[in-house]
């Protein structure tokens, strides 16, 4: 049923009064729910600048006294036609004006266009008519952004799944006025849809149901929608007649997310039970699709919030192992009499796998350097392991070779788990003697200042076979003389053009010898650091100096 | 019913406000004052619109033509306190992007000592 009112404006200082009456005496009895505010500014909008139109280009009050139209309210749309007797216009013909000339008119018609669904002007032989239209049917995608938008404090604030989908559900539900809706989701886990928000349903036990199963599965593994105009005549061949007492029904799925590999909805929403008990149409069935996707998207939207904050905990448990690792290795060098000696190390990712260290036991006193494959996590726990196991080898075993074979026995079945291995020389000193012993697992053997290799057999690197063994080889060191320990990050430090920093430049550097341990140490660090171009993933930097001082 | 609020000066910069329904059928009234409320000398103004309901074509294209005689006489006028409908209508007509829209009639004043 559409209501129709006439109006007069005798006097443009009257437009307004006009409009508040011609609106209140249209609604008043018709609307059972007040226009939204925006709308009814916008109408207003219009009906002035309609009005002003008139006015300005027909002379309509001037020549005729007033300006006569009608106003009309029907269930889908409200709107107005106004009557001139000028000259008229092509509508199409008026192009909107351009903001920076500020000029003085031109923006009506801009307006009236921007403000409503329809806009028409027809020049007639007794007169012409402007007809202005506002749909009261929500605009699918309209709808959709609103849903969002609405929504959109829920998913900020991370609230749980089942809180979301109960409120996007009850605002699907109000727009569709149905007194049953649900909302399911897949469980990858369980290998079904369950249900995560119901209205107008009781629940008592969580409801799963297998893809395939009723409406919801034969939506879901199909991944159409369906729209049941009667209940009673489709629904014997999904088994879902007992569940719906209404007449028509309406499933859609909700489509995959990014990365969902097979393509597989997300989940099913279901409406039936109109309140006004008529069946769904395909417009609606359009509509909830479009609802359906803007529903996937913001529970995506969540689910990555969700996966954000996983992260931001995962990063800072990775802080954490940094910190326990950091901890691990020596922050300043040892005093041991008579040896100056010391090692730095310096991680490329947040936690890494290089190891150095130091540790006295009598006059003798052990250095350790070790580089476990990868610089990860994994790397990082296998190298804490790695630590723990060294120190309680050395509670009972003092020969360098014998202290490796026990090491790699007993971190074999780990490291074989871990897909990882340790390369590793160990060094016994004999701070009284300066005597020098070195085992070596498949790592870069020792370096005198002098640039001579330490003469030594290495063995396997720790973790390949259970039972290697390790040769221990020996040499006496002379004040003057001393060692330098790496890992492969150092001397395979690569910059831009493809040269690696080397051995030579390592022993350049070096120079004499005659600087402290520890200076020599930051040193190497920071010119292998300094080459190091930005071409590869940086590595884990290692180095340890000893030199004896009497 | 009175269209102007009262107007004051502060440092250097006329503000005003502006009240009520801006329509056709007020647009001569708004010329009119706009007209009288600029000083050749102190160019620089501020209205505050927090209490104007409506706006349309006819006054936008008052208060257009204002911004243009103001910027002539090397000044700006710049608006300060739009409700939602009020600025929606700026927004449509694309003249948001000629006309500076501040949130508060403070800070369109401090906008003009950036």
């Amino acid at each position: 049923m559409t209501t129709k009112i006439a109006f007069t404006v005798s006097d443009l200082s009257d437009v307004m009064t006009v409009f508040e009456q011609s609106y209140a005496c249209l609604t008043q009895h018709t609307l059972k729910k007040k226009l939204p505010q925006a709308m009814v500014a916008d109408l207003k909008m219009a009906f002035v600048e309609g009005v002003a139109n008139a006015v300005k280009h027909a002379g309509e009050i001037k020549n005729r006294g007033a300006v006569k139209g009608v106003w009309w309210l029907s269930a889908k749309s409200i709107g107005f036609e106004i009557y001139d007797h000028g000259k008229g216009f092509a509508l199409n013909r008026i192009k909107p004006p351009n903001p920076n000339k500020l000029s003085v008119s031109g923006r009506g018609i801009l307006l009236l266009k921007q403000v409503g669904d329809g806009l028409v002007y027809r020049c007639g032989k007794t007169r012409n008519v402007l007809r202005f239209t506002r749909s009261l049917v929500p605009h699918p995608g309209a709808a959709g952004l609103e849903l969002i938008s609405e929504i959109s404090g829920d998913i900020l604030r991370q609230a749980p799944l089942e809180e979301i989908a109960s409120g996007l559900l009850t605002r699907v539900a109000e727009l569709f006025a149905v007194e049953r809706a649900s909302l399911l989701v897949y469980d990858e886990s369980l290998d079904r849809l369950k249900l995560v928000a119901a209205k107008g349903i009781k629940t008592d036990k969580p409801v799963l149901l297998r893809p395939g199963e009723g409406v919801s599965g034969y939506v879901f593994q199909h991944g159409k929608s369906l729209l049941i105009t009667d209940t009673a005549k489709s629904l014997h061949r999904t088994k879902g007649r007992r569940r719906y007492k209404g007449r028509s029904f309406l499933s859609v799925p909700l489509p995959p997310l990014p990365g969902q590999a097979d393509g597989r909805p997300f989940g099913v929403i279901n409406l039936t039970d109109r309140r006004d008990g008529k069946s769904f149409s395909k417009k609606d069935l359009a509509l909830l699709g479009v609802m359906a996707g803007q529903a996937a998207i913001a529970l995506y939207v969540r689910a990555l919030l969700a996966q954000a904050a996983l992260d931001e905990a995962l990063r800072r448990d990775v802080q954490t192992v940094r910190e326990i690792q950091l901890s691990f290795l020596p922050s300043t060098a040892p005093q041991v009499p008579g040896w100056d000696v010391a090692g730095r190390c310096e991680m490329a990712a947040s936690a890494g796998g290089d190891y150095v260290d130091f540790i006295a036991k009598g006059y003798w006193l052990y250095v350790v350097v070790a580089d476990v494959s990868g610089h990860n996590l994994g790397s990082a726990m296998t190298m804490a392991n790695f630590r723990s196991q060294l120190r309680a080898v050395l509670n009972f075993e003092s020969e360098p070779g014998q202290i490796l074979a026990w090491l790699n026995h007993s971190l074999y079945e780990d490291l074989q788990v871990a897909s990882h291995f340790v390369s590793c020389l160990l060094l016994r000193i004999d701070t009284q003697m300066n005597r020098v012993e070195v085992a070596n697992a498949g790592h870069y053997p020792p370096v005198f200042f002098s640039g001579l290799p330490f003469m030594d057999e290495a063995g396997l690197v720790l973790g390949i076979e259970p039972d290697s063994l390790y040769r221990v080889m020996k040499a006496k060191l002379s004040v003057g003389d001393g060692l330098v320990l790496f890992t492969d990050g150092v001397i395979e430090a690569m910059n831009n053009e493809g040269s690696i920093f080397g051995l030579p430049r390592l022993i350049s550097e070096v120079g004499d010898g005659k600087k402290s341990a520890q200076v020599i140490v930051d040193r190497l660090v920071k010119k292998a650091m300094a080459f190091r171009g930005n071409l590869r993933p940086p590595d884990d930097m290692t180095v340890a100096v000893i030199k004896p001082l009497a | 019913m009175s269209l102007f609020g009262q107007s004051n000066n502060q440092d250097d910069v006329c503000i005003f406000s502006l009240k009520g329904s801006l329509d056709v059928s007020v647009q001569k009234a708004l010329k009119d004052g706009l007209d009288k409320l600029l000083d050749p000398a102190l160019p620089d103004l501020v209205v505050d619109l927090s209490a104007v309901t409506f706006i349309d074509s006819a006054c936008l294209g008052t208060l257009a033509a204002f911004l243009k005689t103001v910027r002539k006489a090397g000044g700006d006028f710049k608006l300060a306190s739009l409700c939602a409908d009020v600025r929606s209508i700026f927004q449509i007509t694309r003249l948001d992007t000629v006309f500076e829209l501040h949130d508060t009639v403070h800070e369109a004043v401090a906008s003009f000592f950036k």
